[in-house]
């Protein structure tokens, strides 16, 4: 048990004692979250810091004493007890331990014997709370409530028998997602977790159920098609590639398949959630589609045959050597040292964007509004601590799912400061909910469609672009002829209503590819001096700009005249028709039918084999490292790409030679994950200690012990072995300690529960704002 | 004897209509209210020392000065009367919703003009259908005589009324379950602080009593605090809708002085015990108190005697055990009840009780086991107020840790010897 006071300076510090112990808490937290704060180990399950307290389950309990004359105290639940000046509890008192043994005993009364079958056992926080109460001995002696599960679809396992009715799940599921579907049912020890009758759940943040269930009620059934312990899986830091947000991610393979994902902590982020898409949407990466072996045709009418790498890369070097015209284009995909070898091998004025010329003006612009400087971009944390958030033609639900998350919970927290005005501090989450009945916020929507944000926004109109865009300009001051009565008196509210607030969030976005929209945003947000959040298309867009790809008309331009080589990365994710080059040479890790037109094909690692660079919608560089080591000769991208003309020892060397070449990515080597950190001389390992099977696995092909996976370039080591203590949060593989194996050992990562990771949030902001006051 | 709240009440023939009512005095204390500030109604309350019939015993006085009032306070407040009777034993309220609606409306009327109430709610029982279509009746005619509704009296006071039927579950009794099932969410009640008067029915300051309590409410303004105290016979003021049920001669639901001796009730409006029964133990105030003996009797039956002596009153109809019943069987029947009613929100009231219930009806079927008596005992010490998350649990608790005080033999007589002694009388 570590120990510490800690306050921030800036807050209101009061001493509480636990034990006799004199400790410093932050003012406005309740007893729980200041114990786990500093180091206690107090067992609870229905207090969740993205949930608050609720005092269901009644496993927090400790004793209370009135003052320091008081000798018996009373059984309180910390959760719902304000930290006090002056405080004193006791967690050791032998009626508080004992009580939470009873509550542990009363849970196993229904609780079934499933942990060998049940694929929540090493990192189910049921488990872990069990020993900590130390409860083992069973005095039930008659037989248990079952019940009957529901097909929640393809995603979500559900096994009932093992709930313990802490009600995670539907207030994640309704409270947070604002979800519908999922509800409790029944009373007493019957509660029912499910939906009304069996079908998909339809959240797109359903997949958090996974994580938020302290048991294996809720469990991923993809994983379910591949399961292994969690002890036997090989993680590393990551990031999702699959929007603009960049939420961070922990990967988890064993025997070359990607097996899982799961969430990782990011306070300015992602926080505690993900979504459904970057939680199940990995299957690519052991689809049989991957690309494993390098292709090459003689002529456009002949089929695709297998090469060795030698052979084809050998062949790209004679034919750019042999190019007078070579265009290169570029993947919002790809990470930045993969787009930055591309361009070093064709030279800047043969680098183009993939993109459509509509979608390169959008992002083009917001990464010129960007790099002024005077705007700042809106980290998911400040959209949701945002009193009024005017979204313009973006349905976040689809576009940017996790941002759709964060505007929802505007309302709540506006919530919080209703009620802090009656003495309910934040955490007491029912209380909030009761007191403030109202389901719309301070956000207004202009779309072209139902979104599924319609029910928290005040205001609302759905039209089409043109109107909108007149809408837009209103709201930044422009008077247009073409506005009717109606749509003026809607865009002076709004513009009212943002005038008022503290710190408004201005949301728009390339998807409706309309430069009017995201002009008018930029404008409202100059006026009010407000935050501006870009929705852009992809993980790498804005990284795609930043390396100065050239712009799709260009492209097209130089596609009339004769075009001897195109070479294309990750082209089943981009539009470009490049038909009209001699030779297409596409570096992909997924075939597809963009892939079959090619004329050489190289393979290439998809992102959880590979360690990259990806810039974000706020402008953050976050780098996502190798979780498993590629098969058969797959290599990153960027490192096939510079063995073609330049080759590096490092990507540290790369990483450098980019920053000091592209001016917004300047002091970005400074700012990610050296190849060469270590910790005492030791890289970080990337599986637990407890992995299983390491000689054993491979026995039935040879008997020999396999070489260690060797990872030269990296901080991380496809190894047990390693250094496993003093890893920086935001850079640690496995989120591992004493007594606590499920996803809750997260809070002995951060400095305060709930606030950034220890060491701070990781991520470089390039595009951070000069002045002081924004 | 004077019984205010029910001497007018003839359960033959159904409840007075409201020129029955006017023409004894029905609303005339609205007069008197509306002339009043809020705050002086309040202080007569609390004066007059009324306290909570609902079983809880709180100064109304106080619950009402802890709604939020003058400039500042929200604009929508609530009244709500508490009309979900469902602690078993208890049936004073039914007689009050069925014989008297009017005196009810009239008490609800006074109080949601002391606190500046804007609609007022009464929460009724599912099952009292009677009840309802009185309330219902009286309401219309209240609304139409214009004692309800804007401008009542020509004054700048309104009230908007309604009656709500319950869905029908126990702890809509508890108050703040009793909210959320008014908002139609889930029946489960709410932490306190905050409490109602601060953040009550869809957030907003709500006051939620007892129909005894409100009923008491006309008789007090028209008579004054004084009057009140002077009808209680020991410390606790006002008269009280006591009760008898169990096997006893005559029966029923008796109002009489706070502070009569609870022998009196017992053998005077009781009636005493059948013939050829015994007295052998009484819950004070229905299912969710403790189990009392023969020298309790000698109590005056009001909520300070009984603090005194380390119990409680509660609603005060209590429920007398004779010496033919199981009292293994009784408890049994009470915990499987409390079991059955538990909203399943937290672990030891959800799990406990059922545990308990398990126990006790392995027990009473002649499969208990001598360790079972601890495991009751545990969960009797364990379901305790602070513990659990309402009130529920602590009053399964009550009988349970009593009964198996007073009991103990027979429990364990029923382990030992595998059967109930009684097996032969009520089966």
């Amino acid at each position: 048990m570590s120990l510490k006071n800690t306050y921030e300076k800036s807050d209101v510090a009061m001493k509480i004692y636990i034990d006799d112990q004199p400790l410093e808490v932050k003012e406005g937290q309740n007893l729980l979250h200041a114990a786990l704060s500093l180091g206690f180990d107090v067992p609870y399950f229905c207090w969740h810091e993205a949930l608050g307290s609720v005092g269901a389950c009644r496993q927090c309990a400790v004793i209370q004493y009135r003052d320091a004359d008081d000798k018996k105290g009373r059984l309180v639940m910390s959760c719902m007890t304000p930290a006090v000046e002056g405080a004193r509890i006791s967690i050791d008192h032998p009626d508080a331990k004992s009580f939470r043994a009873s509550v542990i005993e009363w849970l196993m009364t229904n609780h079934p014997h499933d942990c060998p079958i049940c694929d929540e056992g090493g990192e189910c926080h049921l488990q872990d709370m069990t020993l900590m109460t130390g409860h083992n001995y069973r005095r039930f002696r008659f037989n248990k409530r079952t019940f009957k599960n529901q097909d929640l679809g393809p995603y979500i396992n559900h096994e009932m028998n093992r709930c313990i009715t802490c009600y995670r799940c539907v207030r994640f599921y309704r409270d947070l997602a604002g979800g519908t579907d999922l509800n409790a049912f029944s009373s007493s020890n019957r509660v029912f977790f499910g939906r009304a009758e069996d079908g998909q759940l339809e959240s797109e943040f359903s997949g958090n159920l996974v994580e938020i269930c302290p048991t294996g009620v809720f469990t991923d059934k993809q994983f379910k098609q591949n399961y292994v312990r969690k002890w036997d899986l090989q993680v590393a830091p990551s990031v999702c590639q699959l929007c603009s947000l960049g939420c961070n991610i922990t990967p988890g393979e064993r025997g070359g398949i990607v097996r899982r994902i799961q969430n990782r902590f990011h306070s300015e982020i992602n926080g505690y959630f993900i979504c459904d898409k970057g939680r199940f949407g990995h299957t690519f990466v052991n689809s049989p589609d991957r690309l494993r072996k390098p292709l090459v045709r003689a002529s456009r009418s002949s089929v695709q045959t297998e090469t060795s790498y030698d052979d084809a890369l050998a062949g790209l070097q004679s034919k750019i050597l042999n190019a007078k015209a070579t265009v290169a284009v570029a993947s919002t995909t790809a990470s930045l040292e993969t787009n930055f070898a591309l361009r070093k091998l064709v030279g800047p004025d043969n680098f183009f964007s993939p993109e459509s010329q509509s979608q390169f003006d959008c992002v083009q612009f917001a990464h010129s509004v960007l790099q002024k400087r005077d705007l700042k971009s809106a980290s998911l944390k400040e959209i949701e601590e945002s009193d009024a958030v005017l979204i313009i033609g973006e349905d976040l639900t689809k576009t940017a799912p996790m941002m759709a998350f964060s505007v929802r919970q505007v309302v709540h927290h506006q919530a919080q400061k209703t009620a802090l005005q009656l003495q309910i501090p934040k955490w007491n989450d029912a209380a909030i909910r009761n007191l403030v009945t109202e389901k719309t916020g301070p956000i207004f929507s202009l779309q072209t469609n139902v979104t599924k944000l319609d029910d928290v926004a005040e205001i609302k109109i759905q039209c089409d672009v043109s109107r909108m865009e007149s809408i837009a300009a209103a709201i930044a001051g422009a008077h247009s002829d073409n506005l009717s009565a109606e749509d003026e008196k809607t865009a002076r509210a709004i513009a009212e209503k943002l005038k008022g607030a503290q710190k408004p969030v201005i949301i728009a976005g390339a998807s409706l590819e309309s430069l009017a929209l995201m002009k008018a945003a930029v404008q409202i947000a100059q006026a009010l001096k407000a935050q501006i959040a870009f929705v852009l298309p992809a993980s790498n867009s804005l990284g795609v700009h930043i390396l100065g790809a050239r712009s799709p008309s260009e492209l097209k331009a130089r596609l009339g005249n004769k075009v001897d080589l195109a070479i294309a990365l990750h082209v089943e994710n981009e539009k470009c028709d490049l038909t009209a080059a001699d030779c297409i040479v596409a570096f992909d890790y997924i075939n597809g039918p963009n892939v079959t037109r090619a004329d050489i094909v190289l393979p290439v690692a998809s992102f959880a084999e590979s360690t990259g660079t990806l810039v974000n919608n706020e402008g953050r560089a976050q780098r996502f490292f190798r979780v498993f080591s590629p098969s058969e000769g797959l290599q990153d991208a960027w490192h096939l790409l510079t063995q073609i003309g330049s080759s590096y020892s490092s990507i540290n060397d790369l990483t450098k030679e980019m920053a000091s070449e592209i001016a917004d990515l300047a002091g970005l080597d400074m700012h990610v994950t050296s190849s060469d950190f270590r910790i005492c001389g030791q890289k970080i390992p990337r599986a637990s200690s407890e992995l299983s099977g390491r000689t054993a696995i491979n026995a039935n092909k040879t008997m020999h012990e396999p070489k260690p996976v060797q990872d030269p370039d990296s901080p991380y080591a496809h190894s047990m072995e390693g250094a496993s203590a003093f890893v920086p949060a935001s850079q640690a593989a496995v989120f591992w300690s004493p007594g606590w194996n499920s996803v809750q050992s997260l809070n002995k990562f951060q400095d305060e529960v709930g606030g950034p990771l220890k060491g701070g949030p990781s991520g470089f902001l390039l595009f951070a704002p000069r002045s002081e006051t924004l | 004897m004077e019984k205010p709240l029910t001497h007018h009440i003839d359960s033959n023939k159904g409840p007075l209509t409201i020129a029955e009512w006017e023409a004894i005095g029905g609303y005339r204390s609205l007069r008197t209210a509306f002339q009043s500030a809020p705050k002086d109604i309040i202080k007569m309350i609390s004066d007059s020392g009324l306290m909570g019939r609902g079983g809880a015993g709180f100064n109304t006085g106080f619950k009402m000065g802890a709604v939020p009032q003058g400039e500042n306070a929200p604009k929508t407040k609530y009244l709500i009367c508490n009309a979900d009777e469902m602690e078993p034993g208890t049936f004073k309220d039914r007689w009050l919703l069925e014989g008297a609606p009017h005196q009810l409306i009239e008490g609800m009327i006074v109080a949601a003009h002391a606190i500046s109430a804007t609609c007022a709610y009464i929460f009724l029982r599912g099952e009292y259908k009677v009840a309802q279509r009185a309330l219902e009746n009286a309401v219309k005619e209240a609304y139409e005589k214009g004692y309800l509704g804007k401008n009542i009296l020509g004054t700048d006071y309104s009230l908007e009324f309604h009656v709500h039927m319950s869905a029908g579950r126990y702890i809509c009794g508890e108050e703040t379950a009793l909210i959320n099932a008014l908002e139609g969410r889930r029946a489960i009640p709410r932490a306190k602080p905050p409490f109602p008067q601060t953040s009550g029915l869809w957030g907003k300051p709500t006051l939620v009593q007892n129909v005894e309590t409100l009923s008491n409410l006309s008789h007090i303004v028209n008579n004054g605090p004084a009057w009140f105290k002077s009808l209680g016979l020991a410390n606790d003021a006002g008269t009280k809708l006591f009760g008898v049920s169990g096997k006893v001669k005559t029966p029923g639901a008796f109002e009489l002085p706070m502070g009569t001796p609870v022998r009196e009730i017992f053998e005077k409006y009781g009636g005493g015990m059948r013939d050829g029964l015994k007295f052998k133990a009484f819950l004070p105030g229905g299912a969710s108190t403790d189990f009392l003996l023969e020298s309790h009797l000698d109590l005056p039956m009001e909520y300070t005697s009984f603090a005194k002596a380390g119990t409680r009153m509660g609603t005060g109809q209590m429920i007398v055990l004779d010496d033919q019943t199981c009292p293994v069987g009784m408890i049994l029947n009470l915990e499987k009840f409390f079991k059955q009613e538990s909203c399943g929100f937290c672990t030891p009231c959800r799990d406990g009780l059922s545990w308990t219930a398990r126990t006790l009806d392995a027990i009473e079927c002649g499969k208990g086991e001598m360790r079972d008596i601890e495991i009751l005992q545990r969960h009797a010490r364990l379901l305790g107020p602070g513990n659990t998350f309402c009130a529920l649990a602590p009053g399964a608790a009550s009988p349970l840790a009593t009964g198996l005080r007073i009991f103990a033999d027979e429990f364990e007589e029923h382990i030992r010897e595998k059967r109930c002694r009684y097996e032969n009388l009520h089966r």
